[in-house]
């Protein structure tokens, strides 16, 4: 059997040294401050499919504080913060809150199920898409966390592993305690005032 | 028998996942090849880092900054004489300290002249 020889080696223009531009990516791990009211957008909703492979909306949790994350079984920080999350589910879902993840796991669920029971996930998880991510601002650093107010606006987001749970925490509460110092007109024109009940 | 290196650098602050992570959850970092018209007898990874970083209570397998990967191709006995293109992919995932980036493919190509 004859040998080949190689000769004049060359790299084409997508070889030879490669870097990583990452070009659109800009640190920010900065603290999200809730915005005020009138500042705050709509949260897109969605309808997602749950490991039992029912349709979720976002517009299903009208009327509960909503801590939307994306999340994936790959990435690190975002290990770090489930746990959180899943002590504020089970601390203030009775408070009218709900943590929703949205996995970005290209995958599927024969990755993020067996991901789900290994650390005993007490909160809904969705599979999320490319379109679903596009529509909350091209969702491509994980983690990257919405908090939504009851009337279903975005008040803060968070990218990238937050500086604590605490931050976390005071901000939910503060979305939480919101909805007992005012409430819109109801049709008619009177007013109620709720004033610091908790 | 040939040798092709690529050499790839890291902006700094980010890393990806060595070719042998620890955890069975993270992306590899992973180079293939084409079949044809040549056959990658070996590809060698350097040596990962072993680094901790926020979100880690374990250092990871990791590299960063610029390292390479050769590539030790063999021409077959049936390879056409003459110029000729190898394809490859490169995956990754990246993170720095404090989140991830999504895994990525990239395409690779190297010309080669078989005689």
């Amino acid at each position: 059997m004859s040998k080949r020889s190689l000769v004049g080696w060359s790299f084409a223009a997508l070889a030879g040294v490669l870097v990583w531009t990452a070009c659109s990516y800009a640190p920010t791990t900065a603290k999200a401050a809730v915005k005020p009211v009138k500042d705050r957008k709509i949260a897109p909703d969605f309808a997602l499919k749950d490991v039992n492979g029912q349709s979720v909306h976002l517009s299903d949790y009208k009327g509960k504080v909503v801590l939307l994350d994306f999340w994936a079984t790959w990435c690190g920080p975002c290990k770090v913060e489930i746990p959180w999350f899943m002590e504020f589910e089970q601390q203030l879902k009775d408070r009218g809150f709900a943590v929703l993840g949205v996995s970005m796991d290209e995958d599927g669920w024969s990755t993020v199920k067996p991901y789900v029971q290994q650390l005993k996930i007490n909160y809904r998880i969705v599979l999320g898409n490319e379109q679903v991510g596009d529509l909350y601002g091209a969702v491509d650093s994980l983690p990257t966390t919405f908090l939504i107010d009851r009337q279903g606006k975005i008040a803060s987001v968070h990218i990238g592993l937050s500086q604590g749970k605490e931050d976390f925490r005071n901000d939910i509460v503060q979305l939480l305690d919101a909805a007992h110092t005012g409430m819109r007109h109801p049709a008619g024109g009177a007013l109620a005032f709720f004033t610091g009940a908790k | 028998m040939a040798e092709v290196k690529l050499k790839l650098q890291l902006k700094p602050g980010f890393h990806v996942n060595s070719d042998k992570p620890a955890d069975d959850y993270l992306i590899p970092l992973k180079l293939t090849w084409a079949k044809e018209p040549l056959q990658a007898e070996q590809i060698a990874y350097p040596k990962p880092q072993m680094e901790k970083y926020d979100f880690s209570p374990a250092p990871l397998s990791v590299f960063s900054g610029s390292f390479e990967i050769v590539t030790h191709f063999k021409a077959p006995a049936s390879a056409a004489p003459g110029q000729a293109l190898m394809n490859g992919k490169l995956r990754y995932q990246a993170c720095n300290n404090k989140e991830c980036l999504p895994p990525r493919n990239i395409d690779v190509m190297v010309s080669v002249y078989v005689q």
